[in-house]
């Protein structure tokens, strides 16, 4: 008796593997569908790390080429423009993690409290619109509109400032315009995630909230800010983890010799180090790993940080 | 009951043609593979371009070579095996990834076009990729042999020395036949010169002894010469005033009057190109225009290439084989005397302001202010511009009646900087390599029947063979083969060339399918990257190919110069390692030179702030990377 009342406290039919199996078959199919994914183009091309560590050479593939240790992050770092390349992106970084981050949020808030549904409907519509311009056609535009005599540059000369081609300025403004292309072309889009969770929020709060003599700001401050914190802390939370990573395209595309100063980045710094005048992909890939791991690095930061100020984190 | 089992079926049998699909690229190898005369080939690029054909095949002298038999014992088409080729073209504008992809997988095929490996031929062979391909090239492409031992300075591009000084073929080149005309190259408005410039009262006189002997009078430019009271070396100027017709056929049939400070009818120095630029200035100012301006030059401040630096005392302002020596020559006085020149006309207004924000390409700047007809001498392509192309998108209304643009060769200076860096012929300038291209064979052939290929390999480097490929096929070769598609039948052709002599007695090729035509490259085969580039700028032959009278003077002024001093055909010749260390030091060269350059030329910066900064980075340190393969080379 005692034997058989260990037995069943010990061994639940309901809770192996294969019950589970039987059970939730259909979830584990559709698991590995982005499983797969991961494994074959996110985590087996991790393998290539190695070339960091290699001075690579395509014809003698990863396996074979010859070990150098850290001489690549050695000539990364050792670089004349590496210092500026570096200031470079932890500006613009901050600007996009500020400034880019916080505009989506409010755009969102806006959107949420235009009460017909229709307007609010094209609003959206517009301002998530450019999200899906291509770069070199955002780029472009800017261009035009910055150049000497340009939209904005004229726009500009109202207020007194110089018409002048703001992107041949060697100063901080390419930060700024750098940062406002980001969110001209990201905002909306950024913002959906924002309206939906606000859209999210029990209606049932507002009314009590209206009958309780709420005005307006109050309901948005006490109500749907509250609400949606732990959205925003978890979306600026991975923001900090990417926002080292970003601009290449819009750097690149917008960036000349005479402002290298302020508008090289570590992305396009690497270009030019790894593929300008021959193919270095160990450089590169030294880069690229050097820009993952402080990105890694702000991830678990910001976490804390977030755990400690909000109670929340992601992980 | 039943449905059921029929959905299940039919689904097994869809997800078994998917995997079915999805594996039909695996496996073995197909049979045409391991035929011994079966050569799978790379090539960078296709001349059809899905226009004419998918298939490199399709051209018409592909098939024609395929239709051959090739005779190994005495070489060319005679009784032997034929060839049969499987080309491979990567997508347009992923050329070096699939290159990477294909040599890092080892799944490449048996022949490589080498345009776009980062490494030289001599490194892939010592990684394995490629064969040593010696014993084949000295045995069966004796055309080849020959006509490298006749151009030693093709031998040193194509051919490695071991310690042993035994020579080494890792590569087959295409090599021309001479020097490509140029296709890019100096143009200005020359309708402006007509309509604005002022007759100079003066013009060197190139009857008198002076210009006689010095090739040029004792003092210019001619203010300096009046301000000096020495006007030996100059005579009146017979012209007045300057006029120009256009006749039938304005690319062919232009005339005008004009006549250069210089006495010439093209322009020859610096001050020449000073007086265009004052009359250019008069039309920019005429239409009111802003953003017209005489002459733009790179980003950067320079071209590394030579040209318009060239002009003042030779050299580069980078990495220049002066008399066989490799030097920095970014530091040089001739380079400084270049930064001053365009100093000066930075601030006169003739250098447009906006030089350093254009970052297009040398042969591309500000495409649209050109062809705008807003620019007065320019860098480009010779179809884009030249002669009368520009009438239909000029914005002025009278230059849309009479716009012109005729070519410029590049100045020699007779204005700025000292003795030594006056009246000196331009010795940097851009010019195609006479190694046009090189193959590689790999070690997948290994085992094929590669005396069969290397004579047809050597068969190209024939006359006959580098007509076919060049030129493509005559009507009698055409009235031989039955080519399918058969292009010259669909376009009404009747063959690529034919053969005349020429009034200076040399044989004519003329071309029949014009320039401008594609069809023209779809039937050669040019892209099979072996064989001799037939350029025709040789004693033995010409090439008459279907170009404008305005095309060819330009041509004629584009190579008034020999280039002599561009190291960058020795950089292809380092190993892997040096490669590296020279890529390196380029980029850091570059990028100074394109920050701090423009400040110098703008006048933000001094010239001796600027070297101070660049001997910062040690350039020099790498010249002797150079040198070795220069020494070698000798």
């Amino acid at each position: 008796m005692a034997k058989t009342k260990s037995k069943s406290a010990t061994y639940n039919p309901k809770n192996t593997w294969k019950y589970d199996l039987k059970k939730n078959g259909v979830l584990y199919l559709i698991f590995l569908i982005p499983f797969t994914f991961l494994l074959i183009f996110k985590y087996i091309p991790m393998v290539g790390i190695l070339m960091a560590f290699q001075d690579y050479k395509v014809a003698k593939g990863l396996f074979d080429s010859p070990w150098v240790g850290l001489d690549k992050f050695q000539e990364l770092f050792a670089g004349a423009q590496f210092g500026y390349a570096f200031r470079n992106t932890v500006y613009m970084a901050l600007l996009n993690l500020t400034l880019g981050f916080i505009i989506p949020v409010i755009l969102g808030l806006l959107i949420s409290q235009v009460r017909n549904k229709r307007r609010s409907r094209v609003v959206q519509t517009i301002t998530y619109m450019p999200y899906f311009v291509a770069p070199v056609v955002v780029c472009t535009l800017a261009k035009e509109f910055l150049k000497e005599g340009g939209a904005i540059t004229m726009f500009l000369t109202m207020f007194g400032l110089p018409n002048q081609n703001w992107l041949a300025v060697n100063s901080p403004v390419f930060w700024f315009i750098n940062c406002f292309l980001g969110i001209w072309q990201g905002a909306g889009y950024g913002a959906i995630v924002y309206i939906a969770a606000i859209n999210g929020i029990d209606q049932n709060l507002y009314e009590a909230a209206c009958i309780d003599g709420a005005s307006r700001w109050q309901r948005l401050w006490n109500i749907t800010i509250p609400s949606i914190v732990p959205l925003v802390v978890m979306m600026f939370t991975m923001q900090i983890g990417l926002v080292f990573m970003t601009g290449f395209d819009k750097v690149l595309l917008l960036y000349m010799p005479t402002t290298y100063e302020f508008s090289d980045c570590l992305s396009t710094y690497t270009y030019r180090m790894a593929f300008s005048s021959g193919n270095d992909f160990s450089l590169s890939t030294a880069s690229g790993l050097l820009q993952s791991i402080i990105g890694t690095l702000l991830l678990i930061f910001g976490n804390k940080m977030s755990e400690k100020a909000t109670k929340m984190s992601l992980f | 009951m039943k449905k059921i089992t029929w959905k299940r079926m039919l689904s097994v049998a869809l997800a078994a043609t998917m995997v079915a699909g999805v594996f039909t690229g695996c496996g073995k190898s197909s049979s045409k593979s391991n035929d011994p005369d079966h050569f799978s080939m790379w090539i960078f690029q296709t001349d059809g371009a899905g226009k004419y054909y998918t298939d490199y095949n399709d051209s018409a002298a592909v098939q024609y070579i395929e239709a051959q038999t090739w005779d190994t014992e005495n070489g060319g088409i005679g009784d032997g095996e034929s060839l049969d080729f499987d080309f491979q073209v990567p997508v347009a504008g992923s050329e070096s990834d699939n290159f990477n992809t294909l040599l890092s997988t080892g799944d490449y095929p048996d022949l490589l076009d080498l345009t776009v490996s980062s490494e030289n031929a001599e490194a892939l062979a010592d990684d394995g990729i490629l064969m040593d391909i010696t014993e084949y090239v000295e045995k069966y492409m004796p055309n080849y042999v020959a006509y490298l031992e006749q151009n030693p300075e093709l031998k040193m591009l194509c051919t490695s020395t071991d310690d042993e000084g035994k020579t080494h073929y890792y590569q087959i080149c295409m090599l021309g036949d001479s020097v490509r005309d140029p296709w890019q190259g100096y143009m200005y408005r020359r309708d402006w010169i007509v309509k604005y410039a002022t007759p100079t009262d003066y013009v060197w006189d190139w009857d008198s002894d002076t210009v006689k002997k010095n090739g040029h009078p004792e003092v210019t430019p001619l203010s300096e010469a009046k301000k000096q009271n020495n006007l030996t070396g100059w005579k009146k100027n017979e012209v007045t005033s300057f006029s120009a017709s256009d006749g039938d056929d304005p690319d062919n049939t232009y005339e005008d009057n004009v006549i250069f400070p210089s006495g010439t009818s093209d322009p020859l120095t610096i001050s020449d190109w000073e007086w265009m630029f004052e009359a250019f200035d008069k039309a920019i100012a005429e239409r009111g225009w802003d953003d017209a301006y005489d002459i733009s030059i790179s980003y950067m401040g320079n071209s590394t290439l030579g040209d318009l630096v060239s002009s003042f005392g030779g050299g580069n302002g980078y990495y220049y084989i002066n008399d066989g020596t490799v030097e920095y020559d970014g530091t040089s006085e001739n380079f400084k005397t270049y930064t001053e020149c365009m100093q000066n006309w930075y601030d006169q207004g003739w250098l447009d302001k906006q030089f350093y924000t254009r970052t297009d390409i040398f042969y591309m700047i500000n495409t649209t202010g050109v062809s705008q007809g807003k620019v007065g001498l320019w860098s480009a392509y010779t179809g884009t511009a030249l002669g009368s192309v520009i009438r239909d998108t000029c914005m002025d209304e009278s230059d849309k009646e009479d716009a012109y643009a005729m070519a410029a060769p590049l100045p020699i200076n007779d204005t700025y900087g000292s003795d030594a860096q006056k009246f000196k012929d331009p010795d940097c300038m851009y010019h195609d390599s006479r190694k046009a291209a090189a193959l590689g064979v790999t070690n997948k052939c290994e085992d094929k029947d590669l005396a069969t290929l290397f004579t047809f390999f050597d068969w190209t480097y024939t006359m006959e063979g580098a007509l076919l490929t060049n030129l493509g096929l005559t009507e009698e070769q055409i009235s031989e083969t039955k080519l399918d598609p058969n292009l010259y039948e669909e376009y009404g052709y009747k063959g690529s060339y034919e053969l005349t002599t020429g009034d200076d007695g040399k044989p004519l090729y003329t071309q029949l399918i014009p320039l401008d035509d594609a069809v023209g490259g779809a039937v050669t085969a040019t892209r099979m990257c072996v064989g001799l580039q037939l350029n025709g700028n040789t004693d033995d032959y010409t090439i008459e190919q279907d170009e404008s009278a305005v095309l060819k003077h330009a041509y004629e002024l584009w190579t008034k110069y020999e280039d002599t001093g561009s190291a960058s055909d020795y950089a292809s010749l380092l190993n892997s390692d040096d490669s590296q260390t020279w890529s390196t030091m380029q980029t850091t060269v570059r990028d100074y030179m394109s920050q701090n350059l423009p400040q110098v030329i703008r006048g933000e910066k001094t010239w001796d702030e600027y070297v101070a900064g660049m001997e910062a980075n040690d350039p020099s340190s790498v010249c002797e990377l150079l040198q070795k393969q220069i020494d070698k080379a000798k």
